[in-house]
């Protein structure tokens, strides 16, 4: 019966460690898609300093957590949107309006659905 | 290459440590929960052995909650005679009295050649004499025979055979067991009488040496290497 003790219990800790998971992701992503939505707003308002700033904190906010997205997500996925990070960041530089923008929004909705893909929801159990 | 050498190791200590958590059974004698563990477990293993892009939780974790459900599952069935009927299901009589059960073969897809294969295999090719053959649940076939044609035990002919019980490995490919000495209530002595009389000097040139609750001993010893 220990063994059955120790079952449910690993069971009980995986799925505490997913649920955790789950809300520390979304949080993640949730706050990043922010900075970089206020950092567009910046930039549109001309203040390209100011959005290069959020953007780069953003991006060290996301290298700092390397080690937990590696381990957790498909490499690629992560290594993606560091290197949307980057490009996102060079445009910023250069002050490149258009390009800058298009990086953005592909930034904010590659963190939009891995976000969402680990939700416990309908759609994704299916 | 270290990862790939260091992710094979993990998930194959993972895997073995998986199977002997099941027990001792052969492959074709698991239950259908532990059998579909079985083949799962590979698979899962596989992908991030093989994909460096995959971390190795991907792998880990569900291994591990697979091990931790079949083992739930095993627990259930041993306490519960219904959820072990419906995980398992029951037996199938398909002989009874030397006449075939076809409703039950049909139920369980056995067909007539795999009984004949299943008979022959065991030694019967009479059908007729065959008083049950009984599908058990981990597929395998058990035959008992009417009694005319059971094979006489000793009881039978009123005859007491001595009993030689359990033998005992004293040495093992040269190393001596010495719990093994001690259950037996045997000592060094013994020891040193048995390699004499087999003309040995050392324990390391006995390749075994064992003893019954008779006291039988069985000696082999080592072959010299060429």
């Amino acid at each position: 019966m220990k063994k059955g003790w120790l079952a449910v219990g690993l069971l009980a800790a995986m799925v505490a460690l997913s649920l955790w998971h789950v809300s520390a992701l979304g949080g993640l992503t949730g706050d990043l898609g922010e900075q970089l939505r206020r950092a567009e707003k910046l930039a549109e308002q001309g203040d390209w300093d100011k959005a290069a700033e959020l953007t780069r904190a953003a991006s060290e906010q996301w290298d700092g957590r390397a080690f937990y997205l590696h381990v957790t997500l498909d490499h690629k996925t992560a290594d993606d949107i560091a290197v949307g990070f980057a490009e996102t960041l060079e445009f910023l530089e250069w002050q490149e309006s258009g390009e800058y923008s298009a990086a953005n929004a592909r930034l904010m909705e590659q963190l939009k659905l891995l976000g969402e893909v680990e939700r416990p929801n309908l759609e994704n159990l299916l | 290459m270290f990862i790939a050498l260091f992710r094979t190791v993990v998930l194959y200590l993972l895997i073995i440590l998986g199977i002997r958590l099941m027990g001792k059974r052969q492959v074709g004698e698991l239950e259908p929960s532990e059998l579909v563990f079985t083949l799962l477990i590979a698979d899962l293993a596989a992908v991030p052995m093989q994909d460096f892009g995959i971390p190795l939780s991907r792998g880990v974790i569900p291994i591990i909650a697979l091990l931790c459900v079949t083992l739930l599952l095993s627990i259930f069935t041993v306490k519960s005679i219904r959820f072990r009927a419906f995980i398992c299901g029951r037996p199938s009589i398909v002989i009874k009295d030397g006449k075939l059960c076809q409703q039950e073969m049909l139920k369980n897809r056995f067909t007539l050649d795999e009984l004949s294969e299943e008979l022959r295999v065991q030694g019967y090719s009479d059908i007729s004499k065959v008083k049950y053959a009984i599908l058990e649940t981990n597929g395998q076939l058990t035959v008992l025979l009417n009694a005319e044609e059971q094979p006489v035990t000793a009881a039978q002919m009123g005859l007491t055979p001595k009993e030689p019980g359990l033998p005992a490995i004293i040495i093992s490919d040269g190393r001596l067991l010495e719990d093994n000495l001690k259950k037996r209530g045997l000592d060094d002595k013994w020891l040193e009488k048995q390699l004499e009389h087999n003309h040995v000097r050392r324990v390391k040139d006995v390749f075994i040496l064992s003893v019954d609750e008779q006291g039988t001993v069985f000696f082999a010893e080592k072959e010299k290497k060429r």
